[in-house]
């Protein structure tokens, strides 16, 4: 008798992606935190109290950008892409719903629900 | 154009509805079919299904099909649960799924399937014409089963009915991810003629043992 396992990579993935959906982490945690010069230079600019400076705002940025693209071109860190995607590039289409083919409600001869709230079990 | 007048203005080609078990796939089907104009006066060929004429509306214009060459040119067929008929690598024992979807483009024949994981569907389907996939919600351990073109869309599409159906204050059920078009369509005023009746359809349905062992 052949037994099917499911791989522990691929078992390792589904808890990964099952947890990641749950957390709402921000970019910096769940993607640019494994960045050492990015850390770095955030604890350093904020000790100081210059991360509010220009200059100090826009090397943080360059080496946020540059941690991001690094954990984004790692497979394994994909399913932590996910949780800090929003729902902003997405459009959401609830169109208003055109004159239902039926002028007058359908009599049919055994009883049933009727409508949207009768998709429940009976 | 959006996905729903992309898809209202479809003359031929197919429209893919995946998800799990009881996510409301056939209930987005219908839903589709009364919320785009142009669906209303084209003919409905339902592919080896039960009692069409007792579970839907004449005003539907329904007919049962159990053969491709039944259905008529300009139809929508509906096929609901496809991978009860059209199972994975089906279309490598018989050439006939693959030549009637040849020639769906011919007879302006739209496919509209409901797919409970396309790994367990006849691949034929996504391969020749013009496919709309809409996403519903899918078990987690069922999308690691899903075909690899497939599994991120299934992924992102549960993480964005989550969401959505969240902020728009609906229930998932009636929340649909369409990754081509990178848009989420909210369909929540089903048909009113819609039920345990037609979402259960199949409940009397008797396996095809025979044809199963062969």
């Amino acid at each position: 008798m052949n037994v099917a396992v499911t791989p522990d990579s691929e078992a390792n993935i589904i808890l990964s992606s099952l947890a990641s959906s749950k957390l709402r982490l921000c970019r910096d945690v769940a993607l640019a935190g494994e960045s050492v010069p990015y850390r770095q230079a955030k604890l350093y600019y904020r000790m100081l109290n210059l991360d509010s400076l220009p200059l100090a705002g826009f090397i943080l940025s360059s080496l946020q950008d540059d941690a991001i693209s690094i954990a984004m071109t790692n497979a394994s860190l994909l399913d932590r892409v996910c949780a800090t995607v929003d729902t902003e590039p997405v459009k959401i289409i609830r169109p208003n719903k055109p004159d239902p083919i039926m002028s007058d409600p359908i009599i049919f001869d055994d009883s049933q629900p009727i409508g949207s709230e009768s998709n429940k079990e009976p | 154009m959006n996905s729903l007048d992309y898809i209202n203005n479809m003359p031929h080609g197919v429209i893919a509805i995946v998800g799990s078990g009881k996510t409301f796939k056939s209930g987005t089907l219908y839903s589709l079919l009364e919320y785009c104009p142009e669906f209303k006066s084209r003919r409905k060929a339902f592919y080896k299904f039960p009692y069409v004429t007792k579970l839907f509306p004449k005003e539907l214009l329904g007919y049962s099909v159990d053969d491709y060459d039944d259905v008529e040119p300009d139809s929508i067929c509906i096929i609901e649960d496809a991978n009860r008929i059209f199972p994975s690598r089906a279309s490598s024992k018989s050439v006939d799924l693959q030549e009637f979807l040849g020639l769906i483009s011919h007879k302006d024949i739209l496919i509209m399937l409901t797919i409970q994981n396309t790994s367990n569907t006849d691949v034929a389907f996504f391969r020749d014409q013009d496919v709309v996939m809409i996403h519903k919600k899918m078990n987690m351990t069922a999308v690691s089963y899903e075909r690899d073109e497939f599994k991120m869309n299934c992924e992102r599409g549960n993480y964005l009915i989550d969401q959505i159906a969240d902020s728009q204050r609906v229930p998932v059920h009636y929340v649909s991810y369409l990754p081509r078009f990178g848009e989420v369509l909210v369909l929540d005023h089903p048909p009113s003629w819609y039920g345990y009746d037609q979402s259960h359809a199949l409940r009397d349905y008797k396996i095809h043992k025979k044809e199963a062992a062969e």
